[in-house]
């Protein structure tokens, strides 16, 4: 190999070895839950302070206070995402009125909605059939927000009467806090 | 590109230093070729296609490929070779998805930038699609005082490859979405490809080649589609083909082995 070719070789292995490091390890854990609602109407879900929504496109939006652990390396990188220390272990959604002939009031309601992560690629059922891996890392605006301040449920079903609804939401997290809230009165139509 | 360049420094080397050396005679009359290749390849538009097929790949993409080829000289201006290449086109994702918002305007559009990347079941990482390249081509030399021309013909088969993508359509009124997954599987389709190479008697393994290729592409695309959260249940195949016409130039680092 010839003095060139050597000098060649070495300039571009450095250069791969240099360019491979230095992905961001982030944790954080949530510290609060606040349930508003969410309209869904334009390209993502949005926090609606209407009166009332078509059912159609209704999300009910759960917004995230979140704290940072730890947060190491140089580089936000999509494969690896940061860490939430606490996840979600169950949640339950209710109404004080009955939703449908098989959602009574005061049952649960996580089968009616599914978990938007921040992308339609990544949607998983909020009743936790297929776990709560709840993360950013495939959004368009991972890069602008790779923590995950909000989980937007979207309502699957229309209820059975046209009627005013406040939804009652529990969080539990794998340490076992639990966050409550509810929303305002909405009007389903 | 850092590897063309270091293996047409390699190539460069050993024709220049083998020219010096006694002969060994082991393959006489052979000829050995490296190109690189820039290239445009302009296709038909085909006619409006389901699941928006049609404006997968755009209808005019450039390219790079590199080229590999053996020859053989049957007479002293004639001479036979098999050629091998491997194109690259990279995928514009940005006129992808307006002409696919376009297509379906009713609907929010949503790509998936990251499948390929996340997704174990395909074999591309990038999002770019592959065409391989097999030619025999008869090549003749006129050689006048201050030039060359190598007028040749070329016949071959092209294999396409492209990335399996994602795409999610909502209607703005609905939290209902729909996924589709396509994929692709397509069969050798045949090229023509007439070109003139030109060299000049100073630096003759160096030749600019400047070419036409047709061929007709048959594609053949699986797409498998969902409703929201469900599992992928339905299936369909669609064929059609797609008339491609391309120019190319390549420069060509072209000698004799003997």
């Amino acid at each position: 190999m010839s003095r060139f070719s050597k000098l060649f070789f070495c300039t571009f292995l450095s250069g791969l070895l240099l360019s491979c490091e230095g992905d961001y390890y982030i944790d954080y854990e949530w510290v609060s839950m606040d349930a508003i609602h969410g309209n869904n109407s334009n390209k993502w879900p949005e926090p609606s302070s209407d009166d009332s929504i078509s059912a159609d496109h209704y999300v009910l939006i759960l917004q995230m206070e979140t704290n940072e652990l730890k947060r190491e390396g140089r580089y936000l990188d999509q494969e690896s995402p940061p860490s939430n220390v606490n996840g979600l272990d169950s949640l339950f959604i209710y109404s004080s009125k009955d939703f449908d002939s098989e959602h009574p009031a005061n049952s649960n309601l996580t089968d009616l909605f599914v978990i938007l992560n921040d992308t339609y690629y990544s949607t998983l059922p909020a009743d936790g059939s297929e776990g709560y891996w709840i993360n950013n890392h495939q959004s368009p605006r991972f890069y602008d927000d790779p923590n995950v301040t909000h989980i937007d449920l979207m309502l699957q079903q229309k209820p059975s009467l046209k009627d005013s609804f406040r939804f009652y939401v529990r969080m539990v997290l794998d340490d076992g806090t639990a966050f409550t809230d509810s929303t305002t009165s909405i009007a389903l139509f | 590109m850092k590897y063309i360049l270091s293996i047409c420094y390699c190539f460069l080397t050993y024709i220049s230093f083998g020219q010096n050396e006694p002969k060994k005679e082991k393959c006489q009359n052979c000829v050995l070729g490296l190109g690189i290749t820039y290239g445009m390849s302009f296709t038909q538009k085909p006619s409006s296609q389901p699941f928006g097929l049609h404006i997968y790949p755009d209808q005019r993409i450039f390219y790079i490929s590199s080229e590999l080829e053996f020859g053989i000289i049957l007479k002293k201006n004639t001479q036979i070779r098999l050629n091998y290449s491997s194109k690259k086109f990279r995928f514009d994702q940005e006129t992808y998805d307006k002409k696919m918002q376009k297509e379906y305007s009713e609907f929010y559009f949503y790509n998936n930038e990251h499948y390929g990347i996340y997704e174990p079941t395909t074999d591309f990482t990038e999002k770019d699609f592959e065409a391989k390249n097999l030619m025999l081509k008869v090549q003749h030399t006129i050689k006048k005082t201050k030039y060359s021309v190598f007028p040749s013909l070329g016949i071959g088969i092209e294999k396409w490859k492209h990335k399996n993508y994602q795409y999610v359509l909502r209607k703005p009124s609905s939290n209902i979405f729909t996924t589709y997954e396509i994929s692709s599987h397509f069969k050798p389709s045949l090229v023509l490809e007439p070109s003139v190479s030109i060299s000049i008697p100073k630096y003759p393994i160096i030749q600019l080649e400047l070419g036409i290729s047709h061929s007709i592409a048959r594609l053949n695309y699986d797409v498998k589609y969902k409703k929201s959260n469900e599992n992928f249940s339905s299936t369909e195949n669609i064929k059609f083909d797609k008339n491609m016409t391309g120019f190319y130039v390549t420069l060509v680092l072209r000698g004799e082995l003997n």
